[in-house]
């Protein structure tokens, strides 16, 4: 019992129901839908399919259905324990079931809330049992609320309600990171993924809009601005200057180094979020910079060594010319090319030259980690906090692929479900075998076959509901002379798991079920890809 | 706006170029000039077109070229800007100058007995071992460098002993590039220890026998040929971090040669002795000789320059007791290099003299004429409204009330009353380091063990508030200098009558006095006891111990009566000195120019907050954007909503998720907040509003990615891991 109160996934937010719509149909489909004899997974799907859909479009929720709901409450635990009991119960059970244990007092004033909780409990311990099918739709359902919790009334004040259950109340420290590292189920979608946006369409959209700050950012600009002047000066005291705090500093920096420049110092400027870029491409343009292009200088293989020349030149260069400097603007000097210890002490050194003049930005919340007493006594910095609200646009982009924004855009690396994911099949699929090919070729035919049975769309993804169980694949790759025994069709499989184009999972009997995680239309491109080749 | 779209001009293509050196247009480079005129003042435009000349022509010097800006509402003239910047210059310059003197000789000790320990080590000595000097640098890493380069200087430049190669940890990746670099260091700097023949005979060595590899120690055997006295050491410079292999390799290699060259091998032990004998087989120590130097404690370096910067009377700008308690706290805390406090105190040099334009005033204080030329009508009424102008014009009202209403009325009264001010704080400035001095020469021959707890820097703060004197530490140190023997007592009062102060005359008078009665007693045969020594520790009862009291008492001679005398009036004398002496320093006129005590630039500005700042910006976006929409009443609720920047609400979304985020989650929750009452609406797919915030929403997620909130999980298809907790 205390167990399992444990295990309750969090509160619901009042607000964490599925569309009226759903929950209505839910509620007629409810004597026959999801019982572990009878229904397949694919019908188990089928009803979800739509609202799911819908939800992508419109928000699930309203806030006249959660008066509804609320009352149902009261009236929800009436005994008739139904096994295939509907999800709405349960849902409401849950409720309850958090209500009390948000508000022990409760548990004492009546005995009937005792078998409503056995009711709940039986529910649960059924659900537990593994009915992976009503899982999947579960957490369909509760897409758009209980992991997101962030539907907190004060965020639409206008729709608050008379009887709510206690409201999420915001946590920050120490409790929140327990509260939300709990182990316990947390539902959350897994099977909708976000509608992709190319990026031509992305970078379009974002030139297009305006601003609603555009006035205020400008105008806390312009206070960075009227520092220039003390910036300078702690410069020329043999200061470095370390900007942070959220926003690009790019345009601001920029600003600031026609003023350094004006002052006839050489100003090297280093885009550290540029992926690729070297310590070595840094000092060898602050030589650049103090004795021209074309200076011949040779150094060595070691960096270190490279090092102690250019400080000497750097010496020599002082003495003839005391006045000039070389200042050297590093934008995000604790991106991901310059993160080595080793590129940072070489900055460090570089900068504790009297000849040069560091002001860099850096954007990392944990940045202050790269650096260890003795470099930081190197850099000598005076920190400014120049939060400037400037949309971060080039630093994300810039970035290496696999880090920047187009990355996010078709869904990641751990999101193989993009666009990017069917490209980089076709690749490897052009590498593999004849039989691999064919392999897959099954694999999919039998996948899109049950899709199309099930009438979906051309962005549905493929889960397993559409998957074809291991026993069947073999026996099919065994008739069609694709492979000869377990191990060899173990062999071509890992391939596919090694490229993400394949996923498994042991369904209720314990059989496993294979898929290929990609939405309808890729598959079918896939397809005619291995057709054709 | 203008200037972006020059920006972008000049960098289009650059922006995605790792790195390049800025040419700045020629619009740029006129622009940046009149502009910050245009800035400082729209009203003096003809006079600042020929300042542009000026400046042209002189290549802009002094303060302009330094950022100082014009202060008092653009009243101040540029005479006084300038002015500024050369005290500036000059009184930090001065400064600076001594505490490096100060620095010079803090390791001067241990440079000289390393020196030492260089001409001494010879085979005779130590026979087949290698002469090793275990140098014990203190865990200030920074400091290593320094200390290291200055043994090289000593050895190499200053004692001619030898060569000195220092190697550090980055040279340790392999033994080839270990002995490169030695050889490198020890046979090609020639400059400072032979004359220009040695260099030939030195090239022709390695010509001769043009085989050999450059890392083969045969070369410096070739070299030591010509330089037969010299000796060549081997000094690593951090050998915790030193590969051990490595080291192990280079000890064996430098003892094998020792027959053939002179080696000698420092190292640098940040730790302690028994880590690094650890760290080494035995076969290995067993080879090393020598010798261990202890490097002076950060403490007493830290007093010393402490002294020389703040305290010495030729330091005239002084650091107020809230400043110094930032910069100590620091130091104590996270730092604790000497380095990083002088920094500090730059700081607090350039803090004053940049922002406060009465710092003017620091530069002429040694002649009336001069600040009466410098002090402008601006800056008279500045100083009429120092918070400490008005109890020094209170205090005028009931003696001379004429004198009070000069001050406020005529400028000229109140710049003599600045020079007599200026005067007074030096004045008292010198008092405090005198009896600071005192003081501290008292407490550490009274109660040395508290003397070596609490440094004077510790003290300073409470002293300038001018609670010191309530404080245990003096009523302890006052108390225990009664009840001191006579001997000690003695000695107490000898070095402290030494010290210049106006109580000398007084102090060795009563030094005079307790040595004569002090001959005199001895002549008995008995010490001098005064009754505040009288021991108690036998008494058991409140009543025996009276009796007891009184039979001391009665044996108690005519001298130790008079000794007793003494002690108590020096003693009173003494507390008094000091009570007149730690005065709170607001009491002074004109305290705002002599104590630079501003807390926040330095708290701010040495430490980085990059975590507090974006969680905050994020948060609560209205404190940075002072916009009406976002917000910006205080009380709790402030919370999100729909107005604010969209990473803003995506990072408080982000708050209340758990630690494994699903992506179509955070949108769904954050399209329903960025649209507020509109998200009901049904929309198709192809809605460019709907995408727009779609790509909002990319941007913003992107965002909080590059700022390291999140990663992708490598568990769940499209979900995000938390990696930031706020206020953890």
């Amino acid at each position: 019992m205390k167990r399992k109160r444990e295990d309750i996934p969090p509160p619901p937010p009042p607000d964490a129901t599925p569309s009226r719509r759903s929950r209505v149909k839910d509620l007629t489909a409810g004597p026959n839908t999801p019982s572990k004899t009878n229904g397949t997974p694919r019908k188990a799907v089928s009803f979800l399919n739509e609202p799911s859909e819908t939800e992508l479009g419109r928000s699930p929720r309203t806030p006249r259905q959660k008066q509804i709901d609320v009352n149902d409450d009261s009236t929800a635990a009436d005994p008739p324990i139904v096994r295939n009991a509907n999800r709405s119960a349960r849902r409401k059970s849950v409720r309850n079931m958090i209500q009390r244990s948000i508000r022990e007092d409760l548990m004492d004033e009546e005995d009937g809330f005792e078998e409503e909780d056995n009711l709940a409990q039986r529910i649960f311990d059924d659900e537990d049992a593994g009915s992976s099918e009503s899982e999947s739709d579960d957490e369909k359902n509760a897409a758009a609320g209980t992991s997101t919790p962030a539907k907190k009334p004060r965020g639409r004040p206008k729709k608050k309600k008379e009887k709510s259950p206690p409201p999420v109340v915001a946590i920050e420290g120490p409790t929140a990171y327990f509260e939300q590292n709990r182990a316990r189920a947390r539902p959350s979608s897994t099977t909708t993924t976000l509608p992709p946006l190319s990026p031509k369409t992305y970078f379009r959209l974002l030139e297009q809009h305006e601003d609603k700050h555009a006035a205020d950012i400008e105008h806390l600009n312009s206070l960075h601005k009227a520092n220039f002047d003390q910036w300078v000066f702690e410069l020329s005291q043999g200061f470095n200057i370390l900007l942070y705090g959220y926003g690009s500093k790019r345009k601001l920096l920029m600003e600031f180094i026609k003023k350094e420049a004006a002052l006839g110092n050489h100003v090297v400027v280093v885009n550290g979020y540029v992926g690729g870029l070297t310590i070595r491409d840094i000092v060898n343009m602050v030589v650049n910079a103090v004795v021209g292009m074309n200076h011949g200088v040779k150094f060595g293989v070691n960096v270190n060594e490279m090092m102690d020349s250019v400080l000497q030149i750097l010496d020599e260069h002082r003495e003839k010319d005391e006045d000039k400097s070389v200042t050297l603007l590093v934008h995000s000097i604790d991106a991901a090319a310059l993160r080595t210890p080793q590129a940072q002490a070489l900055l460090a050194q570089l900068s504790s030259h009297l000849a040069i003049r560091l002001i860099a930005s850096s954007d990392n919340i944990l940045s202050s980690l790269l650096w260890d007493s003795s470099t930081l006594t190197l850099f000598n910095f005076i920190f400014h906090d120049a939060t400037t609200f400037v949309p971060y646009d080039l630093e994300i982009s810039a970035a290496d692929e696999s880090e920047g924004i187009v990355d996010v855009i078709t869904g990641g690396t751990a999101g193989r479900s993009g666009r990017s994911g069917a490209k980089g099949v076709k690749y490897v699929l052009a590498s593999l075998t004849g039989n691999a090919k064919n392999l897959y070729r099954i694999l999919i035919a039998a996948q899109l076959t049950a899709m199309e049975d099930d009438g979906a769309g051309k962005d549905k993804m493929g889960t397993e509901a559409y998957g074809i169980a291991y026993r069947t694949l073999y026996q099919k790759g065994l008739e069609e002379f694709v492979c000869s025994s377990d191990l060899v069709f173990k062999t071509l499989l890992k391939e596919f798991y090694d490229h993400q184009m394949v996923t498994s999972r042991k369904d209720l009997q314990g059989s496993e079920v294979l898929w290929a995680p990609f939405r309808k239309e890729e598959l079918e491109s896939i397809l005619e890809d291995i057709m054709l080749g | 706006m203008d200037n972006d779209s020059v920006l972008n001009d000049d960098s289009g293509s650059l922006e995605h170029q790792a790195c390049y050196i800025y040419t700045p247009t020629s619009e740029a480079l006129s622009l940046s000039t009149p502009k910050k005129r245009r800035a400082a003042s729209s009203s003096r435009t003809p006079r600042s077109k020929r300042e542009k000349i000026d400046s042209k022509n002189c290549e802009i010097v002094g303060a302009r070229g330094h950022g100082f800006p014009t202060l008092l509402r653009d009243l101040e003239d540029e005479d006084a800007v300038n002015a500024r910047y050369e005290a500036f210059q000059r009184l930090w310059r001065d400064v600076e100058r001594r505490t490096d003197d100060v620095l010079a000789q803090v390791n001067d000790e241990t440079l000289q007995s390393v020196s030492t320990f260089v001409s001494k080590a010879s085979q005779d000595v130590y026979g087949e071992k290698l002469p090793t000097g275990l140098i014990l640098t203190g865990p200030n890493i920074a400091a290593h460098g320094v200390l290291f380069q200055q043994i090289e200087t000593r050895i190499q430049s200053v004692d001619k002993r030898g060569r000195v190669a220092v190697l550090t940890s980055k040279d340790s990746s392999n033994l080839k590039n270990v002995l490169k670099k030695i050889i490198r260091c020890i046979t090609e700097i020639h400059d400072g220890f032979d004359d220009e023949d040695d260099i030939v005979e030195a090239k022709m060595g390695r010509n001769v026998k043009p085989s050999r590899y450059n890392y083969d120690p045969e070369i410096i055997h070739d070299w030591c040929s010509t330089h037969l006295d010299a000796k060549v050491v081997v000094a690593v410079q951090d050998t915790e971090a030193f590969d051990p292999a490595v080291l192990v390799e280079l000890i064996s290699i430098l003892h094998q040669y020792l027959p053939k060259i002179p080696f000698i091998l420092l190292l640098g032990i940040a730790t302690s002795e028994d880590i690094f004998y650890e760290k080494l087989p035995h076969s290995t120590i067993r080879l090393l000789r020598g010798d261990r130097f202890d490097v002076q404690r950060f403490e007493e370096s830290m007093e010393q320059v402490f002294e020389e910067a703040v305290l010495s009377s030729q330091s005239i700008l002084k650091l107020g007791p809230r400043v110094s308690d930032v910069i100590f706290e620091r130091q104590k805390d996270h730092t604790r290099s000497v380095a990083s406090f002088v920094m500090a105190l730059k700081y607090a040099y350039m803090s004053h003299f940049y922002a406060n334009s009465l710092s003017v005033i620091l530069g002429s204080i040694d002649s009336e004429e001069a600040l009466n030329t410098i002090l402008s009508d601006a800056h008279c009424e500045a100083i009429r409204n120092l918070p400490s102008f008005k109890p020094f014009v209170e205090a005028k009202i009931s003696m001379f009330p004429w004198r009070a209403r000069d001050l406020i009325t005529s400028n000229k009264a109140l710049k003599s009353a600045v020079f007599t001010a200026s005067q007074e704080c030096q004045r008292y400035s010198a008092n405090l380091a005198e009896a600071i001095n005192l003081f501290r020469k008292l407490q550490s021959i009274v109660s040395p063990q508290q003397a070596n707890e609490i440094p004077t820097y510790e003290l300073y703060s409470r002293i300038l508030w001018g609670e010191f004197t309530t404080r245990p530490a003096f009523r302890d140190a006052m108390l225990t200098a009664k009840k001191i023997s006579s001997e000690k007592f003695h000695t107490l009062l000898t070095t402290i009558s030494e010290l210049p102060s106006q109580l000398s005359s007084e102090l060795s008078a009563a030094r005079n006095k307790v040595q004569e009665l002090q001959s005199e007693k001895a002549a008995k045969g008995s010490t001098l006891v005064s009754e505040f020594a009288l021991p108690d520790s036998h008494r058991t009862t409140v009543k025996s111990g009276r009796v007891r009291l009184d039979e001391q008492k009665s044996k108690m001679t005519s001298q130790d009566t008079e000794y007793h005398k003494t002690v108590t009036s020096t003693v009173q004398q003494l507390e008094a000195y000091f009570k007149d002496k730690f005065k709170p320093y607001t009491n002074l006129f004109l305290h705002e120019i002599f104590f630079y005590d501003l807390k926040s630039p330095h708290s701010q500005v040495f430490a980085a907050k990059p975590r507090p700042s974006v969680e905050r910006a994020l948060s609560r976006p209205g404190d940075y954007l002072g916009c009406e929409c976002c917000g910006n009443n205080d009380d709790e609720e402030a919370g999100m909503s729909g107005s604010q920047p969209y990473t803003a609400i995506l990072y408080q979304l982000y708050l209340e998720s758990p630690a494994l985020i699903g992506v179509y989650d955070l949108w769904s929750a954050f399209r329903v907040v960025s649209l507020g009452d509109k998200a009901d609406q049904e929309v198709d797919d192809e809605d460019e509003e709907e995408k727009e915030l779609q790509a909002q929403f990319y941007r913003a997620l992107a965002e909080l990615r590059y700022l390291g909130l999140v990663k992708y999980s490598k568990k769940k298809a499209d979900h995000l891991v938390k990696l930031a907790w706020k206020g953890l």
